[in-house]
């Protein structure tokens, strides 16, 4: 019985891995529509605003502000065990009158559920005391909880970061305390809570001359009760749409609310149908989550590939069905980038952030690793890609908790031919020293722990790595000096030894010295697998690493605190399996005499006793 | 990253290995075989001609290793000491240097208090030179002129390329800044870190008369003595870096009390010294120098105590009959043509503080080339080149009372290296793409034979 399943998988295995990911992705794919019968808070998230620079979804800017605020994308009630959308807890921000503006308070006494809705996160212990708050187990507060020590939060924010209007000169930040960050932050969550509830943000009155110039409702508000009048054009009507929609939800009148909201959307579609495409393409991209999706696939694939390695009848079958199945997710990442890019209508440009970088260097890991899997059908690759490729999703993911993950550029940056070449190309090789540095972990613990190094398997995954070292080495030699022809290009100066170009510099110095040391017989297999594994600390630096630069390491304050913090943890991990790297021979698995007693290699292996090995015995002793 | 680990890796080839190795050859490997120490070892064969040993010995790819973890932290070291000093500081001490010496504190992670203790390591000049040095010894007697080698050959002249360029740069490049307000013109290039204290006499409309001291002798107690100048100047304190502000009036009478003999901006503003701005600063500033000083008459009468910054305007000093401007100011020179700034924009995406734009227009006259008021615009990656200098969009000057953009400062580079990265680009490019390529394809056959 199991034989014949084996066989029906190893006939059909590539159409599994190709339906597995389908399906997967298929599933979420599914679009998910409002009860006809409420508030239809999803389709409000169609509603164009300008918010960070950017023409965005209502959408976007609830599921950016929901994730600074909670870190999540939805509003999780954990009393009534329900999830809302981002646009419902948007629209109850937007209906709760100012909290601080004492008048609209006395006029409109219903607060809405905003008040109650645990949003604000706060895992800072000391914080928690310093605003005599109940230490609960999901760390979020309402604002109803912080509603009395709102005044007293910000003086003590104003006192940190300084205050020029009232003389206050604050404290340098490069000397906060962790507590100081944490203070901070929530002031500024607070206060974000408090634009969106005084409607000062986002922007979505649009500007009569069609410009990118949009105003804030309560702007318009203001001018209308200056001047007593409400002109005839775009703006006007935008401003009576959203006056009423928000006061439809505030008395709960669903069908009005609904109707309204409907009209509108339809002569949006018809006034300006390319925006609203791409209003539609960018919920879509949101809903559907595609690196989430492929993050959670990659566990899946090297899950697989683990088995393959553990059961050897299904081992060929499994692998295949695997390598296909990550060809189909890598389809999906990339297309995710793609979709990224005519959002933010820069074709080519496939990094303009930390958060895309990440994204992008999944991306290649599991490109190459594809590429070098499909020379040695080893399943090693596969293992790599899926594990870097989870990886750096995991991180992209830790960086999204910022807000935007598309948020517009710095003036230097703002050239598209640049940033597609250079960015690019040294973008990718950090990759290839990413994936050299996880083939080196591969080498060290495959090695050390099982057979598999035994025969060609240590020369083959040696050769692997050799050849992602090459392209690491022309890419991030390519990337810098492209960067040095930019910089030239632009500021006059080829070199400028700030800490972005050293640490692309510190790469390609890395990697020569491991092709050197290489060509000049100095380390063989196992140290090459060695310096690549150290050179994921070099790689992480120029990486990650630079950008803490400003903190100093020895301020453990700092918004970056913690990041820094997990970059030292993870550096110290590499270095703990380099040396690893360095036990002696007898200690690998692999590579010590076999012992007739434990017979290491596994039922059903074909593999015939390790006729190298033994040869070198009497060196060993 | 410590160097035992490094050791432990690369050196301690272990037997074993040596095995899989021979069963399968490296694919790219130079074909060098050169630092076995066989050869050395083997006095039976034909003595070697002693330049020919001694380029051997320069050439071991040893050396190169051991330069490449050299040069790894000297530039390591070179990033993290910018949280500390400015970038050009940094790069003058550890970059273009034969030795240095790293603080401690550096050398932990910038993770230690400062400290006067330091470790001496030596500095970019001499790793790059002994780099060169090994390079040209290793083709001298390793590479033949052959169609496989082209690649590496290629690669390492590149490579060379690169490395004079930046000497070139480090030696030759001269960068300053100009600044113009709206509506002026300008035909000064000041350079930000050369502070100089000048004295001037103005002769007539065109010429004047300018004693300056070197910043290197400007320094706590230093007294200045010359006779080019119609005082003596004791230096009292001398600030690299420095704040402002003007005396408020509650604190006139206080401090008139205490100084009773302060003279010029000395009786109504006040500086004090803040850290040197370092080179990971965000804003990219740049220090700012002030000193207090005493001045002496040359009839030995005193002048009172005077403050000299660059924040401030020159001052009008009346010595006798004879009237001078005194300041402590930036080095500059002057430039045979002028720019006049019509406007400076400042744009931001609206809704944020991002960026979005900054946009000089420029209005260029060179009477010695004929050019009357040529429009030029100067923004964010679109410089100007005019007679071998780049001026590019840096920053802008805000009125202290509008706080509103009221000038722009263009950056001015002048390298005359700047060519060799662009040679030396396409040569390692192409010289990669043999290299490797060569090896891929080498590979990719094997494998279809098989």
């Amino acid at each position: 019985m199991m034989l014949k399943i084996a066989e029906h998988m190893a006939r059909y295995a590539v159409w599994y891995g190709i339906a597995l990911p389908i399906i997967w992705f298929g599933i979420f794919m599914w679009p998910v529509r409002d009860k006809a019968d409420d508030f239809h808070v999803r389709l409000f998230g169609r509603l164009p605003a300008y918010d960070g620079g950017r023409f965005k979804p209502m959408d976007t800017v609830a599921r950016n502000n929901l994730m600074v605020l909670t870190h999540r994308q939805a509003y999780r009630d954990a009393e009534k065990g329900q999830t809302y959308p981002a646009t419902k807890w948007l629209l109850d921000v937007m209906a709760t009158p100012n909290p601080l503006n004492k008048g609209l308070v006395r006029i409109l006494p219903n607060h809405g559920e905003a008040w109650d809705q645990k949003v604000f996160r706060i895992e800072n212990d000391q914080v928690i005391v310093m605003l005599k708050l109940d230490r609960n187990e999901l760390l979020r507060y309402s604002f109803r909880d912080l509603v009395k020590s709102i005044p007293y939060l910000f003086e003590e924010a104003g006192r940190i970061m300084g205050d020029e209007d009232q003389d206050i000169k604050g404290i340098d930040p490069k000397h906060w305390t962790l507590k100081d960050a944490k203070v901070v932050e929530l002031a500024n969550h607070v206060r974000q809570f408090l634009r969106i509830s005084g409607q000062e943000t986002p922007l979505v009155i649009p500007n009569p001359d069609g410009s990118d110039q949009w105003k804030p409702f309560s702007n318009y508000m203001s001018d209308v009760m200056r001047t007593g009048q409400m002109g005839d054009d775009v703006d006007a009507r935008t401003f009576n749409f959203y006056w009423k929609l928000v006061s439809h939800y505030q008395n709960d009148e669903k069908d009005k609310f609904n109707s309204l909201l409907d009209d509108h959307l339809r002569e949006l579609d018809k006034a300006s149908p390319d925006k609203m495409k791409r209003i539609d393409t960018e919920i879509f991209f949101n809903q559907f989550a595609p690196f989430y999706h492929c993050l959670e696939l990659y566990v899946v694939l090297a899950l697989l590939v683990a088995l393959s390695w553990l059961a050897p009848n299904w081992s060929e079958p499994l692998r295949k069905g695997a390598f296909t199945a990550m060809a189909v997710v890598f389809v999906f990442h990339l297309s995710g980038l793609i979709v990224r890019m005519y959002l933010q209508n820069r074709m080519f440009v496939f990094v303009t952030n930390l958060y895309s970088s990440a994204v992008f260097i999944g991306l290649g890991c599991v490109c190459m690793c594809l590429i070098a899997e499909w020379f040695y059908r080893n399943g090693i690759a596969i293992v790599v890609g899926s594990v870097t490729g989870f990886c750096t999703l995991i991180i992209a993911h830790m960086l999204s908790l910022d807000g935007d993950t598309m948020v517009m550029m710095q003036a230097v940056l703002d050239t598209n031919f640049w940033l597609a070449t250079h960015v690019t190309c040294v973008t990718l090789g950090y990759t290839a020293a990413f994936v050299a540095g996880f083939m080196g972990i591969a080498y060290i613990v495959l090695g050390m722990f099982t057979d598999m190094l035994r025969k060609d398997g240590a020369a083959n995954l040696s050769r692997m790595t050799y050849g992602v070292l090459c392209a690491g080495m022309f890419l991030s030699f390519v990337g810098t000096v492209l960067g040095g022809l930019w910089a030239d290009y632009s500021w006059g100066r080829f070199w400028g030894w700030d800490p972005k170009e050293n640490g692309a510099l510190l790469i390609v110095i890395w990697i020569a010295l491991i092709l050197h040391a290489r060509w000049g017989g100095m380390v063989k297999q196992r140290g090459i697998a060695v310096l690549c594994v150290m050179g994921n600390c070099v790689t992480s630096w120029s990486w990650f690493g630079t950008n803490f630069l400003g903190v100093g390491l020895h301020a453990y304050g700092g918004a970056k605190a913690d990041s820094m913090m997990a970059l030292i943890m993870i550096d110290l991990a590499f270095l703990a399996i380099a040396g690893m790297g360095c036990l002696p021979l007898e200690m690998w698995q692999s590579f010590r005499p076999e012992q007739p007693a434990t017979p290491a290699t596994p039922p059903g292996s074909d593999q015939p006793p390790q006729t190298g090995i033994t040869k070198i015995k009497p060196k060993l002793a | 990253m410590d160097k035992t680990a490094i050791s432990a890796g690369t050196l301690a080839p272990k037997p074993a290995e040596a095995n899989g190795q021979a069963a399968a050859p490296p694919v790219g490997t130079n074909g060098t075989a050169a630092p076995a120490p066989e050869p050395a070892m083997k006095p039976d064969k034909k003595a070697k001609h002693p330049v020919r040993q001694v380029l051997e010995l320069l050439a071991d790819l040893r050396i190169t290793v051991v330069l490449f973890v050299l040069s790894l932290f000297i530039v390591f070291w070179g990033t993290l000491a910018q949280v500390d000093n400015g970038v050009w500081t940094v790069v003058a001490k550890y970059f273009r240097n034969w030795y240095v010496w790293v603080p401690l504190r550096v050398v932990f992670f910038n993770a230690l208090d400062k400290s006067s203790a330091a470790i001496p390591f030596p500095g970019g000049w001499l790793i790059g030179g002994a780099m060169l040095v090994n390079l040209l010894a290793a083709h001298a007697i390793r590479f033949k002129l052959a169609w496989n080698r082209a690649g590496i050959i290629l690669i390492h002249a590149g490579i060379i390329v690169i490395m004079l360029g930046e000497l070139i740069t480090g030696l030759y490049q001269i960068e300053g800044q100009m600044v113009i307000k709206n509506g002026q013109t300008v035909n000064q290039v000041m350079h930000p870190g050369t502070a100089e204290f000048a004295l001037i006499r103005t002769l007539d409309d065109k010429r004047d008369e300018v004693v300056s001291v070197p910043k290197s002798r400007l320094y706590n107690d230093a007294v200045i003595d010359d006779p080019n100048l119609p005082f003596t100047m004791t230096i009292i304190d001398y600030m690299v870096n420095s704040e402002f502000r003007q005396l408020k009036k509650e604190e006139k009478k206080d401090y008139d009390a205490k100084n009773p003999d302060a003279q010029g901006h000395a009786r109504t503003h006040i500086v004090k010294k803040i850290d040197e701005v370092n080179g990971v600063d965000p804003n990219a500033r740049h220090d700012v120098p002030s000193m207090y000083a005493v001045l002496t008459g040359r009839d030995g009468k005193p002048m009172g105590k005077w403050l000299f910054s660059a924040h401030l305007e020159n001052q009008f000093i009346k010595i006798g009959d004879k009237e001078y401007q005194v300041a402590l100011r930036y080095k500059q020179k002057e430039r045979p043509f002028s720019f006049y700034l019509e406007k400076f924009e400042h744009e931001v995406f609206p809704g944020t503080q991002t960026p979005k734009d900054f946009h000089s227009y420029i209005l260029l006259t060179d009477p010695e080339h004929g050019i009357e008021a040529r429009p030029v615009e100067i923004y964010m990656n679109a410089p100007l080149y005019y007679r071998g200098e780049t001026f590019y969009q840096s920053s802008w000057t805000t009125d202290p009372m509008t706080r509103k953009a009221d000038g722009t400062v263009l950056q001015v580079v002048r390298n005359p290296g700047w060519l060799m990265p662009y040679i030396a680009c396409l040569l390692v490019g192409v010289g990669m793409l043999v290299h490797f390529g060569n090896t891929l394809y080498k590979f990719v056959d094997r494998r279809v034979v098989r």
